[in-house]
């Protein structure tokens, strides 16, 4: 029963996981060698000991003692390091599409002069930002395409957001590891009930179409005030372990907030589904 | 954040036990005086309090140009319009015009016939089905559109492109500049406030209180207060934007023959700097 529920669960998340093996090109043979090598750390991880045990770790897997030691021999480089200044840029291309001070007489974003009190990139950084490294700011929004130089040095905003902006490596990656934070989040729950890490869903089914571009607008302004005020409490320097000369214990702790979006069909009303499935609200 | 103690004291004294007591008996009168004072208040702390409001209503005056003759003559006329009728929302009209222009922005960004497929809302001409004059019409009927448009484009609240469409530039209508509605707007703030406090005051059970909620950010440096400016407006908005939608699921419909009685309740969020510098103040004596 349990692990007729795991499985069924495991298949609704390889579907969109699925959908982006295809557009990268990765075909079921070399996923299945993924799977194995996750497989294998995985047990390595349950197992706790110093020395890696390869015919446990077979057992444990179905995969043969001789691809463990192999699989284990070459370890691949650990996480990836996506999440530099991705905040930080999120909130400068937040504000370059949305504060009056950096639109045009369209209300567009303007073409901004790297350098200015008002109106230039540097000040949209310093507001946004809250970061006095803006060379850097500007090198990584250049080189994800989320912005470009024109010809007489002025910048351009392209794109609302710097992680849609980055179907390359890096944004790829980005996506694995906040599946991966999702999941660990989630496994941790069902076998911690009685210390749950926070995650609550609220959605609804029943959407009139016409109001999905304001509520996603609303969902997004909101999420962002919450979101920004994390983000300061949670890199409050007092709260932060300094680096020493030793290694210190930290731990890693942040929130990631996502819109859900997908067509439905609300069903014709018969005169059972009437009573009862008046509205669309789902549980969290 | 270092400890910093607050006592200073650094020598010890030896009393007797005697008077220990009678000092500790002293002291702990003294508290449980305090404490009952600060708790409940006395005639003399309302009088202060009364007191400091009208030196800040007066120093308010002096810097709206209002001389002191003028400002004594309209106290003197307000305490009679009181023992008549107490003051009501109503009878701020160009306030209620603010209200009015407010709705025009709030259809213009909530209803979708307004909003491109961004959610964002669009440019609007002047005229036609789907137009400024079409909300001007519904909010404000008795108005010129063309009056509208030039206040709000003063405020920039609203700004023309280059096809001559309007486009909202916030979401939220404050006039700033010491117009009509600007002054007629502040008696209202400082009643709701007020009104707030005084509930408060006659109200047994927390849970029947409403909100009053206050922070005050000692040692923030001076060049840091325009970041703050901007903190408290995008949270402040939020804290609106929430609030609305909650209340959104609960209004009566507009010229509903509901039965239920129902109230104008708000919400007012402002930011102030405490100006410590001890300017001296002019007007007459």
């Amino acid at each position: 029963m349990l692990k007729t529920a795991v499985m069924r669960a495991v298949l609704r998340l390889l579907d969109p996981l699925a959908r982006l093996l295809l557009d990268a090109g990765i075909g079921i043979g070399e996923f299945h060698e993924l799977a194995k090598r996750a497989y294998v750390r995985a047990a390595l991880d349950m197992s706790r000991k110093d020395k890696p045990n390869y015919s446990q770790i077979g057992v444990l897997t179905g995969i043969p003692r001789r691809e463990v030691a192999t699989l284990l021999e070459n370890p691949d480089t650990g996480p990836p390091d996506v999440e530099r200044g991705t905040q930080r840029a999120e909130r400068v291309l937040r504000g370059w599409w949305n504060d009056p001070e950096f639109s045009d007489a369209s209300g567009r974003p303007a073409i901004l002069p790297l350098r200015g009190r008002r109106g230039s990139f540097t000040s949209l950084v310093n507001r946004h930002a809250g970061d006095p490294r803006v060379r850097t700011l500007l090198e990584e929004l250049l080189r994800v395409k989320a912005i470009r130089q024109l010809a007489d040095k002025r910048l351009e905003v392209l794109s609302p957001t710097f992680a849609t902006a980055r179907w390359d490596g890096g944004g790829i990656e980005l996506v694995g590891e906040r599946v991966r934070d999702l999941l660990a989040t989630l496994v941790h729950n069902l076998k911690h009930p009685s210390r749950p890490r926070y995650t609550r869903f609220v959605g609804n089914a029943q959407v009139d179409p016409r109001f999905v571009p304001l509520l996603i607008r609303d969902l997004t302004e909101q999420a962002e005030v919450l979101l920004d005020s994390f983000d300061d409490a949670l890199n409050d320097p007092e709260r932060l372990v300094r680096p020493a000369r030793s290694a210190q214990d930290a731990h890693r702790l942040g929130i990631c907030i996502y819109v859900v979006e997908e067509p439905t069909l609300v069903d014709p009303v018969t005169e059972t589904s009437s009573v009862t499935a008046r509205r669309g609200r789902q549980p969290g | 954040m270092g400890y910093r103690p607050t006592s200073h004291t650094t020598t010890r004294r030896v009393r007797s036990s005697a008077k220990r007591k009678v000092q500790a008996a002293r002291e702990t009168d003294g508290r449980a005086s305090l404490a009952r004072d600060v708790s409940r208040g006395n005639h003399e702390h309302r009088e202060r309090m009364l007191e400091q409001i009208y030196r800040v209503i007066v120093e308010f005056a002096d810097d709206f140009g209002i001389d002191r003759r003028s400002t004594r003559r309209l106290f003197l006329k307000a305490e009679r319009l009181a023992a008549r009728s107490p003051y009501r929302l109503h009878q701020a009209v160009d306030f209620q015009t603010m209200l009015r222009i407010s709705e025009i922005l709030g259809a213009w960004y909530r209803e979708p016939a307004f909003l491109d497929e961004n959610g964002k809302p669009r440019s609007l001409p002047l005229v036609g089905a789907k137009s400024f004059a079409s909300l001007v019409n519904r909010f404000l009927p008795r108005f010129r559109i063309d009056d509208i448009v030039d206040i709000l484009i003063a405020e920039r609240v609203l700004q023309l492109d280059a096809r001559g469409e309007l486009i909202p530039m916030r979401k939220t209508v404050i006039f700033t500049k010491p117009g009509a509605m600007m002054l007629d707007r502040v008696p209202v703030i400082v009643q709701g406030l007020l009104s707030t406090i005084r509930h408060n005051a006659n109200t047994e059970n927390q849970r029947n209180t409403r909100c009053e909620r206050l922070t005050t950010l000692d040692r923030l440096p001076i060049e840091a207060i325009p970041a703050f400016n901007e903190q408290v407006k995008k949270l402040a908005q939020s804290l609106l934007n929430q609030s609305d939608n909650w209340a959104m699921q609960r209004q009566l419909a507009p010229g509903s023959r509901s039965r239920k009685k129902s109230a104008r309740v708000g919400v007012e969020v402002f930011a102030y700097v405490a100006d410590e510098s001890h300017r001296k103040r002019g007007g007459s004596s």
